[in-house]
C-alpha cells in the first residue's frame, strides 16, 4: 500500500503594509480582522502601535491610511496599529528567507525577508512573537511608557 | 602569496582578502532593519538567503549608508560560517603579494589595519575584514573606539 502523499504548503498569504517608513508583511492567517481606525470600539483597549513595537522611528502622517489589524494566534489576540496601504500578496516559501541570527538579535519580531523579483522586498513580522511582545509590553510597561507604545487615536 | 583586492570606500582604496571575497556584484538595493547599527544596517538577498550587510565606511568615519543609499558595487564575503553583503564604491581586479611586500602598518591609522602594501602608487591598507565581521556579527567592535583615520599615503 502506498502511503498517502502529505500537503506540504507551498506558499504563503502575507497581509502587506506599504508605509512612509518602509514595507512590512504579517501571514494573513493570524490577522482576525482589519478595523478602520474610528471603528475600533472605544471600549476596546487601544491598539499598539506596530512601528513602534519594530523600533522603527516613524512620525505620524495624517495623510497615512490607518487601520487597526487585530491578530489571533493560539486563542490570543493583539491590536496593532498601522499607517499605510495594505495589500495581501503570495509569497512562495522559497521567496521567504529566514533571517541570520545576527540580525535576528537586532530585530526579534522579523522573522522572515520577503524576496519579490529577485531582491528583498519587505520584512515578515512574527506574529507569535509580536504577541509575546505585545503581552510583555502590557504587564511591564509604566502608565506613562505605555501611553507612548500605543498607538494615538486620532 | 597573498590574493588581495583593492576597493574603494569613500576616497580611500583598501586590501581585502580575496579568498574570503566569494562574489562581487553591482549595486545591490538592501532593505534597512529596524534599530540598526550603522556597521550593519540591513540585509539583502544573495542565492536564496538572506544575508547582512555590513558597512566598512562606519568604522573608517566616512559617509555611512543611509537608507535607500547603495554603492557601485557589492562584495559577497564568508567570514566564520557566516555571508555577508559589504557594498564599497569600487573594486579592482585581484592582486598578489609576497609575504616582503606586505609591510607593518604604518601610515594607516585604520581601524582593522593588518599590514600595507604599495598598489597604484600609493600605501593601502590591508583590512582585516573577517575579524571586523566577526565583531559586528558577534555585536562588538572595540577598534571603533580608536582614533584616527587615513587613508593612503602617496608611495616613495
Amino acid at each position: 500500500m502506498r502511503p498517502q502523499a502529505e500537503r506540504v504548503p507551498t506558499s504563503t498569504t502575507l497581509l502587506t503594509i506599504q508605509g512612509s517608513d518602509g514595507a512590512w508583511g504579517i501571514p494573513s492567517s493570524a490577522v482576525a480582522s482589519v478595523q478602520r481606525l474610528d471603528s475600533h470600539g472605544a471600549d476596546a483597549e487601544p491598539p499598539l502601535d506596530l512601528l513602534a513595537l519594530l523600533g522603527v522611528p516613524s512620525q505620524p502622517d495624517a495623510s497615512a491610511n490607518s487601520r487597526v489589524l487585530v491578530l489571533e494566534v493560539h486563542g490570543l489576540r493583539v491590536s496593532l496599529l498601522v499607517h499605510g496601504t495594505l495589500h495581501l500578496a503570495e509569497a512562495a516559501v522559497s521567496e521567504l528567507l529566514p533571517l541570520p541570527a545576527a540580525v535576528q538579535a537586532q530585530t526579534p519580531l522579523i522573522s522572515h525577508l520577503a524576496v519579490i523579483n529577485g531582491k528583498a522586498a519587505l520584512f515578515v513580522v512574527s506574529p507569535e512573537r509580536l504577541l509575546q511582545a505585545a503581552h510583555s509590553a502590557s504587564t511591564a510597561l509604566s502608565p506613562d511608557a505605555h501611553a507612548s507604545a500605543r498607538g494615538s487615536s486620532c | 602569496m597573498r590574493a588581495l583586492v583593492p576597493a574603494k570606500i569613500g576616497q580611500a582604496w583598501v586590501l581585502l582578502d580575496a579568498e574570503i571575497i566569494r562574489e562581487i556584484l553591482g549595486s545591490e538595493a538592501w532593505l534597512p532593519i529596524p534599530g540598526a547599527r550603522a556597521e550593519m544596517p540591513g540585509v539583502i538577498a544573495w542565492r536564496g538567503r538572506a544575508i547582512p550587510v555590513v558597512d566598512l565606511a562606519a568604522p573608517f568615519g566616512f559617509d555611512r549608508l543611509n537608507t535607500g543609499e547603495t554603492r557601485a558595487r557589492t562584495l559577497i564575503a564568508t567570514v566564520a560560517e557566516s555571508i555577508v553583503a559589504v557594498p564599497v564604491d569600487a573594486a579592482r581586479e585581484v592582486h598578489g603579494f609576497s609575504t616582503t611586500e606586505l609591510k607593518p602598518v604604518s601610515v594607516s591609522a585604520l581601524p582593522y589595519a593588518l599590514a600595507e602594501a604599495e598598489l597604484f602608487d600609493r600605501i593601502l591598507p590591508l583590512v582585516d575584514l573577517a575579524r571586523f565581521v566577526s565583531e559586528i556579527l558577534g555585536g562588538a567592535t572595540p577598534e571603533l573606539g580608536r582614533e584616527g583615520i587615513v587613508i593612503h599615503a602617496a608611495a616613495g
